[in-house]
């Protein structure tokens, strides 16, 4: 009677556990909202985000999943109206990353391009995990001296 | 002792005693002089009258007769014990389809039987297995034996009344719902917020 009521605890318990690793985060995802900023007066020209054919991005770190992959939604049309960051920045996308991770760091890598695919602007920066939240970076993006 | 008024008739010819089966033959007992002196006495006023000698070989030949002619007293059901080892097979034969193991099993009984019986030497030249000792004749056939039969829909389905299938069933279900379930949750496919117009990358 006392092992069968001390192997209904240690079930218990056991289950307790499980959950409790569930509820911690365990297996969840974590994300990055992440903001592409050009620098500079070149980061402020409308007719200069025009010229941006595509945006290709690789991440690298505490990663899960893919880890190079284009921004969708560019060329972006004529008509389209960029958001603005403080000092009237043009935000040129913004995108989420997700990581299977718990803790770490993720790396993004950003590379603008023209329809050439030539590099227009180019930088990188990283973030840290938080387990199960969301995270919001930005990652400014320096242009070549031919897109000035 | 046997009294005198059974011994012989009053014809003065031998009277056989007890049944007059072919197994009984070797009790035939004749009336000797010894039966009228010896055991009996003197018995009623009659003087002992001594057997003659063709007496005694009218008896022989009734004896050589009676022997070897059908004896009308025996039953006419006949006992196995009493049977001729020459009379013909039982016409009954109970043919036994059992499997290797059982009959090797009856096999075995059978000699032990046989050997625990050993004085019977009649019993032990019988052949094991072939004639039981009821005189039936047994077949040993080796092989599956014949498939039960279904004693009906009700006895093949009476697990579906037990406790313990329910208890089975529930639990795979539960179990099944409950992977089903983490597993969709696991797997769905996150829709991206609009406010990402460059889109949504990496896990979901």
């Amino acid at each position: 009677m006392t092992s069968m009521t001390s192997k209904t605890r240690k079930f218990l318990r056991l289950g307790l556990i499980g959950f409790g690793l569930l509820g911690a985060g365990c297996g969840q995802t974590s994300y990055f909202s992440v903001d592409v900023i050009v620098s500079g007066a070149t980061g402020r020209q409308r007719n200069s985000m025009a010229e941006v054919k595509s945006v290709q991005v690789n991440t690298s770190g505490a990663i899960s999943d893919e880890s190079s992959f284009l921004l969708q939604g560019f060329p972006r049309a004529d008509n389209y109206v960029y958001a603005t960051a403080s000092g009237g920045q043009i935000i040129l996308g913004r995108f989420q990353y997700g990581t299977g991770s718990d803790s770490g760091k993720v790396t993004f890598d950003v590379h603008v391009k023209d329809g050439s695919l030539n590099d227009l602007a180019s930088g990188s920066a990283d973030g840290t995990i938080k387990s199960g939240a969301n995270v919001a970076m930005s990652v400014t993006v320096d242009p070549v001296d031919s897109w000035k | 002792m046997v009294p005198r008024d059974r011994l012989f008739s009053r014809t003065r010819t031998p009277v056989i005693c007890g049944a007059m089966t072919t197994s009984t033959t070797s009790k035939l007992h004749v009336a000797t002089e010894d039966d009228r002196e010896g055991g009996g006495g003197r018995q009623g006023d009659s003087p002992p009258r001594r057997p003659s000698r063709g007496r005694a070989v009218l008896a022989g030949i009734l004896l050589v007769a009676v022997g070897g002619a059908p004896a009308f007293a025996t039953p006419s059901v006949e006992g196995a014990g009493a049977r001729s080892r020459n009379a013909p097979a039982l016409d009954r034969t109970v043919e036994l389809r059992l499997d290797g193991r059982t009959a090797g099993r009856l096999l075995a009984e059978t000699k032990e039987s046989d050997a625990s019986g050993g004085g019977d030497k009649a019993k032990a030249d019988e052949t094991p297995g072939e004639k039981g000792d009821d005189g039936v004749k047994m077949t040993v056939t080796k092989g599956a034996p014949p498939a039960s039969k279904s004693t009906g829909s009700e006895d093949t389905f009476a697990f579906v009344k037990d406790w313990p299938f329910w208890a089975i069933v529930g639990g795979v279900v539960i179990v099944g719902a409950s992977v089903y379930m983490i597993n969709r949750n696991s797997s769905q496919d996150r829709a991206c917020p609009g406010v990402y117009n460059a889109g949504c990358f990496g896990a979901k």
